[in-house]
């Protein structure tokens, strides 16, 4: 890596205008995490050539990941604007959104992202998990879906579409709140979950819940225990395997 | 199952998280069924201050999206906001009636009021205040918190008795005997001598 950084900087040093340099070497240097020289050479390839999206936009993930946050999201902006079909830069835009608590315009950006391509995995499960209203139910549920549908064994899609079947809070045809949770179709999720990550504390946490709902109550209580067994710490699942003992005594 | 087990996983559950107000209250309850008052009552204290701790911060939050017009989140917020109110005050009523029992009617009434701050609409907290001013010898006030409490939760049984037992002092003997009957309906459990009594004078009723 070291060789391939000396080669960069010998070239720039014989053209100190060659953008892909300058651009191969920032990359390089953010892997480094040497944020502050990996700037100055984004910027040096940005002002070589204003033409290039990808340039603005990994720029934009580097000022994203030092928290500036606003000269970022320009970046990004202007990334799209040079390519109108950059998806990555509408996810990690949508993300950005997110983070900045702008959640209408990080959801516009994420389905902008799987508008241009419809195999954006992380794409559509952002979606789900940013489409937390009553109101969004169905849609939150189809984008999980459709994540999944991509990658099987994409385990937080599982989980977070468990979670959503699990409420199952959501506003029915009139408009009414109510409370329909699909049990059986969350054990499913957190089971499949499980199956891809033996060991994700939370699916087990979460799956005993769902069994304890259902009065599968030894089941359930083998799921707290495996929950607390991985993560000894786990505050919730001590307490509900506490409340299942008592309710059994 | 012995609740040594029980107890151990909600101290377990609260070392992890030291903010776990439901978990402070469900171990308050055990120590209240073993008759250990003085840990039931630091427990409940515990409880309550976690969860006047949890909606502020909900609140707080709740208000930040609002004024960046992030609504579905907001509202998220403070839904949290309300449920945390709600449980906070459940457990303010409880400590309110661990008072109550002990004829503490001073403490009783500062956290049956807070509990109605932190919810309007808990009846528990409604029926302490009853209690208080019927152990004060105040009819009319106390028949007022009965009523409030029986306007939310008027399958009370405990509620019902006590408003008859009012009733009866203040010599209104078809309501003392009305809501006695309410009462024994209920709670086939429930007894008083001195309204059976009245009662069978009225076996119209």
């Amino acid at each position: 890596m070291k060789n391939v950084q000396k080669h960069l900087e010998r070239a720039i040093e014989i053209n100190p205008e060659f953008a892909d340099a300058h651009f191969e070497l920032a990359l390089l240097l953010v892997e480094q995490e040497n944020f502050k020289k990996a700037r100055k050479h984004f910027e040096k390839t940005i002002e070589i050539n204003s033409d290039d999206a990808k340039s603005f936009f990994h720029f934009a993930l580097l000022l994203q990941a030092i928290s500036e946050f606003e000269l970022s999201r320009e970046n990004f902006l202007k990334a799209i604007d040079l390519d109108q079909n950059f998806a990555d830069a509408y996810y990690h835009l949508g993300l950005l959104l997110c983070q900045l608590e702008e959640f209408e315009e990080s959801k516009n950006n994420l389905e902008k992202a799987t508008d241009v391509d419809q195999n954006h995995t992380l794409a559509y499960y952002h979606l789900g998990k940013l489409l937390t209203d009553p109101e969004d139910f169905e849609q939150a549920k189809k984008n999980y879906l459709t994540a999944i549908d991509i990658d099987g064994n994409f385990r937080d899609a599982h989980y977070y579409l468990g979670k959503l079947l699990k409420n199952g809070i959501k506003n029915d045809k009139d408009g009414t709140l109510v409370e329909e949770p699909d049990y059986k179709g969350a054990q499913f999720h957190f089971q499949k979950s499980i199956d891809i990550s033996p060991d994700f504390d939370k699916a087990h946490y979460n799956l005993a819940l769902v069994l304890n709902a259902q009065n599968q109550d030894d089941i359930a209580k083998t799921h707290f225990e495996k929950a607390i067994e991985i993560n000894s710490e786990y505050a919730k699942a001590h307490f509900h395997l506490a409340l299942l003992l008592k309710a059994k005594k | 199952m012995s609740n040594s087990q029980i107890k151990s996983h909600l101290e377990l559950a609260i070392k992890s998280n030291s903010h776990f107000s439901q978990a402070y209250y469900e171990l308050a309850k055990i120590f209240l069924q073993e008759q250990n008052i003085k840990s039931a009552i630091k427990l409940l204290k515990n409880a309550i201050n976690s969860g006047l701790e949890k909606s502020s911060l909900s609140e707080k939050r709740g208000k930040t999206l609002l004024n960046k017009q992030q609504f579905p989140q907001a509202k998220r917020h403070m839904f949290k906001m309300g449920l945390s109110k709600y449980n906070t005050s459940i457990y303010l009523s409880e400590l309110a009636q661990i008072y109550l029992d002990s004829s503490d009617f001073k403490n009783a009434e500062k956290y049956a009021l807070h509990s109605l701050d932190e919810y309007g609409n808990q009846p528990r907290a409604m029926y302490i205040l009853g209690c208080i001013h019927a152990a004060n010898k105040k009819w009319i006030k106390a028949t007022e918190w009965f009523m409030k409490s029986l306007d939310l939760d008027y399958k009370n049984a405990r509620t019902h008795l006590s408003l008859a037992q009012v009733k009866q002092k203040q010599k209104k003997t078809i309501d003392a005997i009305h809501h006695y009957l309410i009462a024994k309906d209920l709670d086939k459990g429930i007894s008083s001598k001195s309204l059976d009594k009245i009662s069978e004078k009225h076996p119209e009723l």
